[in-house]
This record gives structure tokens, C-alpha cells and sequence, in this order.
């Protein structure tokens, strides 16, 4: 897959492919291509060229809304809650949006939810309200809410201290333990080797190194583009 | 340098901040450590007016922000630049819609940084090549991690004697994280005092000389940044050992 904006090649000639319940881990240099990626998968850009094919579907001619329905969901680098609605009501939304259910069915799936992530006390909460770890934990409940089988979690970690990116992690885990399969963009290395089968690098645009976190990490290209030496 | 002396912060009824001190000598890098929604932000609005400190009849509560002897409390945001303060904010907020170029220079408005421009713009670019890849390009148009480096360079622009920082290394790739803190390091030894808030808690203690523990509103520790990383509450609650 392609995808340019004028003169920039944001991904260039990228392939890879992700079985059901994995969690594959996309790192890279800031601006190397890894948001833009999303954003094709998840219908927001067409790509250029190339293809992306999901459960044996092409997606590329699917818009945001209808690609969301068929489970793929992805969370956004800076959060986007209903900022003046509450918290059970942001869940709420995804809940009868992506599963097109009643409104007493989403109800008490929005409450499975909830409770499933800890946010059970703060469903009356106004969600711009609410601190940010618990905003980010809000922003995952909203997409597994559509029911999506495929999350795309762009830097769910950023701006977590070392205690509650553990918090976040374990939480993850019990999402994938339900069969869902995650795509993260992070920077937080703890978090995406800790987590990841999978690990893709890239950098301009293009995948630079792919394979188990361990020899990604010890590869001399990622860590002169990516990591720097202290983490070598 | 700078002195807090017990300010109080409200948002309407929420009592923020909760009489909280803290010093910056010259020269030094002081960090703020504390969960998320401590009012570490807070507090360095407050410092620049960004947020005042306490509210209309309540005045008393304000407190004192001594910065090398005049008191901050009732100036504008744009006074406190002019007295050589600069705050890179937590999520970036560049300008969208001017080019990184232009981003840089409105970070140089004030009279003492525009004589200095040139010099500035190519400390910044040898900071952040990147961004000299995309001096003509509308800021909108970067990552979210480019953002971030426009928006520390844009402060350092203002040459500034007390620069504060509001989460620097929010979505900055590794091999950034640490340039960003090696590059405070050299802002630091050049004369530049340095007031962080940070969640990336071994880093930043590692770089600086003194520390605070904001939590609920209330500084609860404070010493040596050295010391700070062997306390057990600090490695219990922000270094996840």
C-alpha cells in the first residue's frame, strides 16, 4: 500500500498481514508514517495504491462509518471523547452505533463495558472531566463498545507515568484474552515489547525491520533511527 | 530565581491547588512529579497567569510567584515572556495553520529574542533537524511527535532565562526522548533554569537536580532528584520497580 499527501510519500510500498488475535506492535520515528497507516486502514484516507483486505475483503472504497461496523475501530492519538456528555453515554453511543442495537440492549452492553474496564463508578461523570488515564481507558471502552474485532490504538500510553502504563497494560491484556486483535502505535517501549507477538518498524514510510520484539529491538537500523543508543 | 509561596488554584468550586511552594535557584532543573490530575499543569499555568492564581474574592489565597523579585500575580501571560519566561504547553499547541517557519518566529516576537533570530533558529534546527526538513510546511501538517519538538523549539526561541515544560516528551520516538532531555541538559548549562513536569519519571529525575511530588493538589516530598529516585514511595507509585 501507497499513500502520499503532495509531494510527501507518507507510506511507501508497505505489506504485512496480522492473524486473528494477535497483537502486532508499530513503532518508528515520529512522522515515519505510522498514524497515516491507521488512517487508511480505518477509511479516513484512500490509499494511492495497493490494498487492504480484511477477512478477505478489499476495505480501500469503504468510508470510516461502514468500515467501523464491519470491526475494525481505532482510537485517536489525542483523545476525542463527547467531552460534555457523561461517560456511560459516550460508551453508549459506540454500544448502539457499531452494533446497531436497542437502546435496552446497548444499555446494558455499555454496563458489561464499563465494569470490564474499571469504569464502572464514573458512568455519570462528564467525560472531559475525568483524569486522563481514566479519559484513555474511556476512549478504548468507546471502541470495543462497537463490537469491533480489530483495534487500532494510536499512543494509548503517551503521557501514562511507568505505574499507570502498567495499570494500562494489564487491561490490554484482558482484551486480547477476548479474542480481539490490536494493532498498537507506541512509543512507550515498556508497553509495546511487553505486549506484542509482532513488531513492525517503520521509517519513511517504509518498513525498515520486522520480526519478535527481542530482535527488533537489537537491530543496529532501529535502534540508529528509532531507539537511539541508550537503549541498545 | 523563581519562589512560590503557598498558592491556591480553583476551578470554580474545585479547590485545585492547595497552598503549594517551591523554589527554582538559577541555573537548576526542577522537576514535578504525580499522577495524572495532581494539578501539575495547573501549576505551571499559574506560574504565567495562564490560570489564576485563586479567584476574585479570594484574593488572599493567591499566594506569591517571585520571579527574580517581581511578583507574577495579576500580570498578563505575554508580561511573564517578556520577563524571560517561556512555557512549552502540554500538547504542543502550535499554530496550525502558519508554517514551522513561522511557528519559530512568533516564538521571537519579544524585542530581546528578534535581535538574536537567527542564531536561535539555527541552535533550534541542530536541536530538531526535522524540523529544518519542514521549515515551509503548515504545522498541521506534522505528527503528533513534530508538533511537539515546533513546540519546544518555538519556546526556546524566546530566549528564555526559566523555561517551563509541560510534558516534553509526549509522543517524542525514544531516540527523541533522549536528544530532548540531553538538549535541556545544554539549555541548562548555557544559564537557563528549567521547571518540568513530566511523567517520565526516570528520565527527568535523571537530568535534574531537585524534585517535587505533587499529589491531590499538595506538594507531599520533596529533595535531591537523586534521592527522589531511591525513595520507595517514588519507585512504588512513579517508577512501576
Amino acid at each position: 500500500m501507497t499513500k502520499g499527501f503532495g509531494a510527501l510519500t507518507a507510506v511507501r510500498n508497505l505489506s504485512f498481514s496480522l492473524q486473528e488475535g494477535e497483537i502486532l506492535g508499530l513503532i518508528g520515528p515520529n512522522g515515519s508514517g505510522k498514524t497515516t497507516l491507521f488512517n487508511v486502514i480505518a477509511g479516513v484516507f484512500r490509499p494511492d495504491s495497493g490494498e487492504v483486505l480484511y477477512r478477505g475483503q478489499s476495505i480501500v472504497h469503504c468510508s470510516p462509518h461502514e468500515i467501523c461496523q464491519m470491526g475494525i475501530a481505532k482510537t485517536s492519538q489525542t483523545i476525542q471523547p463527547f467531552s460534555n456528555m457523561r461517560v456511560f453515554e459516550n460508551v453508549l453511543v459506540a454500544a448502539l452505533y457499531g452494533k446497531n442495537l436497542t437502546m435496552g440492549k446497548a444499555r446494558e452492553e455499555t454496563a458489561r463495558i464499563l465494569k470490564f474496564m474499571g469504569l464502572e463508578g464514573l458512568g455519570g461523570e462528564p467525560a472531559g472531566k475525568i483524569p486522563l488515564p481514566l479519559r484513555r481507558r474511556l476512549e478504548l471502552s468507546r471502541a470495543l463498545a462497537t463490537g469491533a474485532r480489530v483495534l487500532l490504538l494510536d499512543e494509548v500510553m503517551a503521557g501514562l507515568n511507568p505505574t499507570e502504563i502498567q495499570e494500562s497494560l494489564e487491561i490490554l491484556k484482558k482484551v486480547r484474552n477476548q479474542g480481539k486483535t490490536l494493532i498498537m502505535v507506541e512509543h512507550v517501549m515498556r508497553a509495546v515489547m511487553g505486549i506484542s507477538e509482532q513488531v513492525i518498524v517503520l521509517n519513511h514510510g517504509e518498513k525498515i525491520a520486522e520480526g519478535k520484539p527481542a530482535e527488533v529491538a537489537g537491530n543496529p537500523e532501529v535502534i540508529q533511527a528509532y531507539l537511539g543508543k541508550r537503549y541498545a | 530565581m523563581l519562589e512560590v509561596y503557598r498558592i491556591n488554584v480553583f476551578y470554580g468550586d474545585v479547590h485545585v491547588l492547595w497552598d503549594v511552594s517551591l523554589k527554582v535557584a538559577p541555573r537548576e532543573i526542577v522537576t514535578v512529579i504525580g499522577p495524572n490530575g495532581a494539578g501539575k499543569s495547573t501549576l505551571l499555568k499559574a506560574l504565567v497567569n495562564l490560570q489564576p492564581a485563586a479567584r476574585k474574592g479570594r484574593e488572599k489565597e493567591g499566594g506569591r510567584i517571585i520571579f527574580q523579585g517581581k511578583n507574577l500575580v495579576g500580570l498578563l501571560p505575554e508580561e511573564t515572556v517578556r520577563l524571560g519566561i517561556a512555557i512549552v504547553p502540554e500538547g504542543a499547541r502550535v499554530f496550525p495553520e502558519m508554517t514551522v517557519l513561522e511557528n519559530l518566529k512568533m516564538g521571537s516576537y519579544i524585542e530581546a529574542a528578534r535581535t538574536q533570530r537567527k542564531e536561535t533558529l539555527e541552535e533550534v534546527c541542530e536541536l530538531f533537524p526535522r524540523l529544518k526538513e519542514r521549515m515551509q510546511q503548515k504545522a498541521r501538517t506534522l505528527s503528533g511527535g513534530e508538533r511537539q519538538m515546533l513546540a519546544i523549539g518555538r519556546a526556546f526561541m524566546s530566549k528564555p532565562t526559566l523555561l517551563l515544560l509541560d510534558e516534553p516528551s509526549l509522543g517524542l520516538q525514544p531516540l527523541l526522548v533522549t536528544r530532548t532531555f540531553e538538549a535541556l541538559a545544554e539549555i541548562n548549562r548555557r544559564g537557563v533554569a528549567v521547571l518540568l513536569v513530566e511523567q517520565n519519571v526516570q528520565f527527568a529525575l535523571e537530568v535534574s537536580h531537585r524534585a517535587y511530588v505533587l499529589e491531590n493538589g499538595r506538594i507531599v516530598l520533596t529533595g535531591k532528584a537523586e534521592e527522589l529516585l531511591g525513595s520507595e514511595h517514588v519507585k512504588k507509585s512513579y517508577l512501576a520497580v
